[in-house]
């Protein structure tokens, strides 16, 4: 009598399980159809109100107190779309963010770079000057506007800090601390850590993101960078200058 | 309030959790309880009392993931750059501190019946002495649980959690217990705080925030975060499972990229520094405890 109450407990548990999660896709597939149906209206609205892009960027961000110097995307599981990143090192060039990077951690990216340098230089105007971290192409003297990109994959992480150990152990160094490792791990490169980390996917994940830099990064979703429009590029830059840093205290 | 609460669960809370137990239920998951100060604004009473509030729910928070059947909490109670708060609040923070692990010694027999195993991550030389005291003993008789784990961390931040790894690693390379071949990121990640216990699966934030604040910088690498507007001290248990619902969700889509990352098998020459360190860790804590106050 027991083991069956017991099997009946176990049933009832079980089949509730079940209907509550297919009920809950069901009513996620509802909201991704209109939700999709209202994004395609906007973008239809915006591409006949605005003119351009990049104008639309630069005349948006023009009142915000604050934006990111280094803005970091994390693509997740998304194959990446060359165009629509290309679109978004536009924007920030138009906003005045300073550094850009992408991080994709199947490295696909970091892998297929100079499509994605081709993808930027199609679109590109003149004036502008982009410096690709991972080639070393160092131009100096440009007058004008600069963005620094850089792409990273998971092998730019945990290992990298590993790697710091080691350099460590072989000068022999003494008095190991944060500043000696921060300094060892940006010698490479120019980037200070990101502000704004841009995620896609509906999943808040870091997907083994370079974990030192990301200490006081905002994340904020953009659900998917594959056809982005700029007004959620600029909605997310709106968001995070509304954050209130207080750094502990 | 005491640490262990007697169940205090609704029918329908409990049935939901049964019903939750029947898909993937994280091991490990981590809050950073943010908000306590927003709270005592929002209603108008003392930062000290809402502090206090803060504790209480951290004591309820453990008891629903006990009743969930989580094996491993982590709270991020205080951190190093939180000394750089105004004086009289550092002291009334750690007053709590104070009085809480005091109480921990008292509720040994709950602890222990319970099955809790305690430990306090973070920088702990940067604590007041007694403190640090009280931490080591509670620490020390609970090592031998394991029915639940408890991490507080307590003038932690990430960096300096990864830092001390790679101090202590770089010490083990110059006795010549490593060699310098040796260090890699799976070394590194056994040498860390939460060495000992399991993978995390889940981090939780409170007030909205969506940023990590130097929390488990390391460990975050493919956990599923969360984030909700509500201050800690009103966090409710429908939050959490919520948040663990979601998680049920998420958590094939994860586990696919993470069972794609090979994980190296430790080396007898790193797991023989590995419990060279365990034995070190266990006698500056037993060092703690004999320095008379």
């Amino acid at each position: 009598m027991l083991i069956l109450n017991m099997s009946l407990y176990t049933f009832t548990y079980q089949a509730t399980y079940t209907v509550v999660h297919t009920l809950y896709e069901f009513l996620e597939l509802l909201y991704y159809f209109i939700y999709n149906c209202y994004q395609i209206l906007v973008n239809l609205y915006d591409k006949y109100a605005a003119t351009d892009d990049q104008q639309y960027v630069a005349r948006n961000v023009k009142s915000l107190k604050l934006i990111p110097t280094h803005i970091t995307i994390i693509l997740a599981n998304e194959k990446p779309s060359y165009k629509d990143l290309s679109k978004l090192i536009l924007w920030c060039i138009s906003s005045g963010i300073t550094y850009i990077s992408f991080y994709d951690h199947k490295g696909i990216l970091k892998n297929s770079e100079e499509k994605l340098q081709e993808a930027v230089e199609e679109v590109k105007r003149d004036n502008v000057h982009v410096v690709w971290l991972n080639k070393n192409r160092y131009k100096n003297g440009f007058v004008g506007k600069k963005i620094y990109v850089r792409t990273l994959s998971l092998a730019d992480g945990r290992e990298n800090i590993a790697n710091v150990a080691k350099k460590f152990c072989a000068d022999n160094v003494k008095n190991i601390d944060i500043e000696t490792i921060d300094r060892n791990l940006k010698e490479k490169y120019v980037f200070p850590d990101p502000d704004l980390c841009l995620y896609c996917g509906k999943i808040f994940s870091l997907y083994g993101y370079p974990p030192w830099e990301i200490r006081l990064t905002e994340f904020i979703s953009i659900e998917t960078h594959h056809s982005i429009s700029p007004r959620k590029f600029v909605n997310a830059l709106y968001r995070y200058s509304k954050t209130e840093m207080r750094q502990g205290r | 309030m005491s640490w262990i609460l007697s169940n205090s669960l609704t029918f329908f809370q409990k049935f939901c959790i049964n019903v939750l137990k029947c898909g993937p239920i994280p091991q490990h998951v981590a809050f950073i309880m943010d908000g306590n100060r927003r709270y005592a604004k929002q209603q108008q009473i003392d930062k000290q009392t809402a502090h206090s509030r803060g504790f209480d729910k951290l004591a309820e928070t453990l008891q629903w993931c006990l009743e969930l059947g989580i094996r491993e909490v982590t709270m991020y109670a205080f951190s190093i750059e939180n000394f750089k708060r105004s004086p009289e609040e550092v002291d009334a923070l750690m007053n709590l501190a104070r009085e809480k692990y005091a109480r921990l010694m008292e509720e040994k027999d709950k602890l222990m019946a319970e099955g809790v195993r305690i430990s306090v991550i973070g920088n702990l030389d940067l604590l007041p002495q007694d403190i640090r005291k009280s931490i080591a003993e509670a620490m020390i008789m609970t090592r031998n649980n394991n029915r639940l784990f408890l991490n507080v961390a307590m003038a932690y931040t990430a960096r300096d959690e990864i830092t001390t790894a790679i101090k202590e690693i770089t010490n083990g390379v110059n006795v010549g217990v490593l060699d310098s071949e040796d260090i890699d990121e799976e070394l590194l990640n056994h040498c860390l705080y939460t060495n000992r216990g399991h993978k995390i699966d889940v981090i939780i934030r409170t007030s909205g925030e969506t940023r990590l604040s130097d929390f488990l910088l390391w460990q975050a690498g493919f956990v599923n975060i969360f984030t909700t507007n509500v201050l800690w001290p009103s966090f409710s248990i429908w939050q959490l499972l919520g948040m663990i619902f979601k998680y049920q969700r998420n958590y094939y889509e994860l586990k696919n990229i993470t069972d794609q990352i090979k994980v190296k098998e430790l080396s007898i020459k790193k797991e023989i520094f590995l419990d060279k360190l365990v034995l070190y860790r266990m006698a500056i804590l037993e060092q703690y405890t004999t320095v008379c106050s």
